[in-house]
């Protein structure tokens, strides 16, 4: 029998090893999560996270490991996905697994089980009420019965925290959370953050996979980061600066970013004339060859909006959108992109690259007619292309072959990027450039932002991130409602002026408050 | 217990292209594709059996089997299949299917009989009429699937559908033979150089075809929308009327085969399109098992053609009852294209 305070561990690993080929990918890795704990597992992209996830999940099975226990019970191997579920470990991924037309209730009973009634089938009273007191657990406030696709990003989370508490909170030993927040704008971040504090001080034990060093000062209580498959740090959060864990993720000081010469010219490239859509309310701005400005706003503000109706992807009621003067006919992207406008959008994984093609493939899609002769591809001409927008954009591994799925995250954001340079655009338009990116892959990605204007081209950053903005941009709009309510710039482009901005202008607003609530 | 390592802070990793890195890029570039799926041995086992095959039929069946005249009746006899498995393959690149194609085939034959035969207008115009038709379908079907939005498998079946009630219209059920120029019928039976007329053509156009398809912006960009309609639209590309095309593409292909099925066979009647529909679509799916493996390409079809072709000549030279031919088809689309997901799917493990 156990001291009663003495708890054991929800996760104990001991030399956890894992071999792909010749490549070590986890070299005798030890993890400990205590329970009602949240420990944080950092490192760079291709550092093991995702490997050392996988095998607790039960989803790889490693080459060699010495201990590996679950709430003090040993797990016996090989363990497979439905064993270590039954054993009280939840994963939620960044893709939570919810169908949009079902509602809260069906998408939380989906993954585990109804309630049954008479001759087997579903007892709905019973299964709403079981649902109703997971989402009690977590503290979300919404009836069962309410659809998926209403409810916000936050707390389509807290419904995948729910569906894992489901069915008995005593049943949780461990939950694992894989980057669930790198596609959530920064104002949802804090709600989840919450939900998480929740289920912490319900016992479980919490391993937090991230990329967002914000968040792990937030809510760590440990801190292990891993490089090349080993722990290079193990710690309390308390005990190391976030300048230090910085450098120990991405290997390398990395130097605050050089204040920008204001590189603004007379002549506008783009300007954006009273726009007005079904999101927007007479949006005008305008942006100067070299000059990069920022787009920061609470989620709904019309921010993603902007960046859609200046490449053609959304259809306007009014207004204009025009490049160097001539005027652009809305919703047609060839023509957005004839007129010389780029466009990054923000949902990389589904809709940036060109899955089940190469890296090269990827590179070369959007400049293939400077790559023919009487029509025919020319494919010594392509490969010359692809190696060199592979060194300029720094993109690791270095081959052309590479299908474009095994690259990283912070890699296939540098090819969407990097994919435009060959067409010298006279506009860039990006959607958070660098959601759900390692800290490495964000400088390559400035540095290749920085260029392009260097080169004359009118940059447009939609972000949710104020430290990338203040860090990026010579001007920031804010933007209300699908107004550009303030603008930023200079002196006055600081962190807390955005925060400011974002806390008080926008709460304050009647508007606003109205449009939440219908 | 957990030591806090003081690693060398070094760079990223920088792994540079050496000599074989080099080489492997060169190869790679010849044959284009991505790398984890096209291993050699995964790239040519379907040439590979059929050429295992066509050695044991040579031994078996010594006397008939690999003979010019042998060669010729198995070619010609299948250039229609050809042909429309060609006409099936640009609606499945841009990630489309068309299922439409053998009825469409079988309302050309007809309504090119009907224009020659009951109404005498000369066979040029009427060939003229009989592909426009069928181009005029593929614009159908590709307005019914990028514009109004309705899957292209409903799309293409329902059309299909329509097409082949026309055809019974046309003909009332009889078999038309009368008046079929003779002209079509000495093209499409004839022999240049040893080689049967319509195999020249269909080869002439599968050269087409795979210049247009693999070395070609527009091929590539078809590609990109099979692969990923979501980013090929945020790269400006104009899909709706690209995917609009390839069934263009597709229809033109499929009035032309029903052209030359008529022309080979001498008559026509309702009915014959759908038995042309499996190994048509059959054969792009097979061929996305070889050559670029796991993408629907020109030469990888061609040969699935080739391979179900010598394979039920084979058999049948050694008396196989003609019921094995439908089975054969089948079992080899199922075990091809069964073998390359199983393969693939190991490859992604390792």
């Amino acid at each position: 029998m156990h001291v009663a305070d003495v708890r054991p561990p929800a996760l104990r690993i001991r030399g956890a090893s894992m071999r792909f080929g010749p490549r070590l990918v986890l070299d005798a890795l030890d993890l400990e999560v205590e329970q009602g704990q949240v420990h944080a597992l950092l490192g760079a992209n291709g550092s093991g996270k995702s490997t050392s996830v996988k095998i607790i999940s039960g989803n790889h099975e490693p080459t060699s490991i010495e201990r590996f226990e679950l709430s003090g019970e040993q797990v016996p191997r090989p363990a497979g996905v439905q064993d270590m579920q039954a054993r009280g470990l939840r994963t939620v991924h960044q893709e939570l697994g919810l169908v949009e037309e079902l509602s809260i209730a069906e998408n939380i009973a989906l993954g585990r089980h109804y309630q049954r009634g008479v001759g087997g089938r579903i007892d709905w009273r019973r299964t709403r009420a079981a649902v109703a007191e997971a989402l009690e657990l977590v503290g979300l406030h919404r009836a069962p019965g309410v659809p998926v696709a209403r409810l916000a990003a936050w707390e389509r989370v807290a419904v995948v925290f729910a569906r894992a508490m489901y069915g008995g909170l005593d049943q949780v030993k461990l939950l694992v959370l894989d980057e669930i927040t790198s596609a959530l704008p920064a104002e949802e971040v804090a709600r989840v953050m919450e939900v998480i504090g929740r289920v912490k001080n319900h016992g479980a034990g919490v391993l937090y996979i991230t990329h967002r060093f914000e968040e792990v000062f937030e809510i760590a209580d440990m801190i292990t980061v891993l490089r090349d498959g080993k722990i290079i740090h193990h710690g309390e959060t308390s005990e190391i600066t976030p300048a230090e864990l910085v450098e120990l993720v991405a290997g390398q000081a990395i130097e605050p970013h050089a204040p920008r010469e204001a590189t603004r010219t007379e002549s506008v490239v783009l300007s954006i004339d009273k726009i007005t859509n079904s999101r927007l309310s007479g949006v005008s701005f305008a942006v100067g060859a070299g000059e990069i400005v920022g787009v920061i706003g609470r989620a709904g503000c019309g921010r993603s909006a902007i960046g859609r109706v200046i490449f053609g992807l959304e259809s306007i009621r009014s207004g204009t959108v025009s490049v160097a003067g001539q005027g652009i006919p809305a919703g047609k992207p060839w023509r957005s992109l004839a007129a010389g406008i780029a466009y990054v959008g923000q949902d990389r994984r589904r809709a940036g690259t060109i899955s089940g093609a190469s890296t090269e493939e990827n590179l070369t899609i959007g400049a293939l007619s400077g790559l023919t002769r009487f029509g025919w591809l020319l494919r010594r001409r392509e490969g010359e292309l692809a190696d060199t927008l592979i060194t300029r954009c720094n993109v690791v591994p270095p081959d052309p072959r590479a299908p474009i799925e095994t690259l990283s995250g912070g890699n296939q954001q540098k090819v969407v990027v990097g994919r435009w340079i060959p067409r010298e655009p006279k506009v860039l338009v990006l959607d958070e450039p660098t959601e759900g990116v390692d800290v490495g892959a964000r400088q390559a990605i400035y540095a290749l932002i920085h260029e392009q204007a260097a080169h004359g081209c009118a940059v447009l950053v939609l972000s949710s991130s104020i430290e990338e903005l203040t860090t990026l941009c010579d001007r920031v709009l804010c933007l209300v409602d699908g107004e550009v309510s303030d603008e930023l710039s200079g002196g006055s482009l600081t962190v807390q002026a955005i925060e400011s901005f974002l806390l008080l202008r926008v709460s304050s607003g009647n508007t606003s408050a109205q449009k939440a609530a219908s | 217990m957990n030591q806090p390592s003081l690693d060398v802070p070094g760079q990223p990793r920088q792994t540079g292209p050496e000599a074989a890195d080099e080489r492997a890029r060169l190869s790679y570039r010849l044959r284009g594709g991505a790398k984890t799926t096209n291993r050699w041995w995964t790239r040519y086992a379907v040439v590979l059996v059929l050429i295992v095959m066509a050695v044991i039929f040579s031994i078996t069946n010594s006397t008939t089997f690999p003979t010019v005249a042998n060669f010729q009746i198995v070619f010609g006899s299948n250039s229609v299949t050809m042909l429309l498995a060609l006409a099936s393959l640009p609606p499945l690149i841009s990630g489309d299917f068309d299922l439409s194609v053998g009825y469409n085939l079988e309302l050309s034959a007809v309504l090119l009989a009907v224009l020659t035969g009951e109404h005498h207008i000369s066979l040029g115009l009427a060939i003229l009429i009989t592909l426009g038709l069928g181009a005029l379908v593929g614009l159908v079907n590709g307005i019914l699937i990028t514009r109004i939005g309705i899957s292209s498998f409903i799309a293409t079946i329902g059309v299909g559908s329509v097409l082949s009630g026309i055809s019974l219209y046309l003909t009332n059920g009889n078999v038309l033979i009368q008046g079929i120029p003779h002209s079509l019928e000495t093209f499409a039976q004839d022999n240049a150089a040893g080689v049967p007329d319509i195999v020249w053509m269909a080869a002439i156009i599968a050269v087409v075809f795979w210049i247009a398809f693999e070395h070609t912006p527009y091929g590539r960009r078809s590609l990109a929308i099979g692969l990923s309609p979501r980013s090929a639209q945020l790269l400006g590309m104009r899909v709706a009327n690209l995917r609009t095309t390839a069934f263009v593409i597709s229809g033109l292909m499929s009035a032309i085969a029903g052209v030359i099925e008529l022309g080979y066979v001498g008559s026509v009647s309702s009915g014959v399109g759908p038995s042309f529909l499996l190994p048509a679509v059959a054969a792009g799916f097979l061929g996305a098992t070889t050559i670029k493996v796991g993408r629907f390409n020109v030469v990888g079809t061609v040969i699935a053609v080739i391979l179900v072709a010598i394979g039920v000549s084979g058999l049948e030279l050694n008396g196989v009852p003609n019921w094995v031919e439908p089975v054969f088809d089948g079992a080899v689309l199922v075990i091809a294209v069964g073998s390359s997901r199983l393969i693939a799917r190991r490859a992604e493990r390792t």
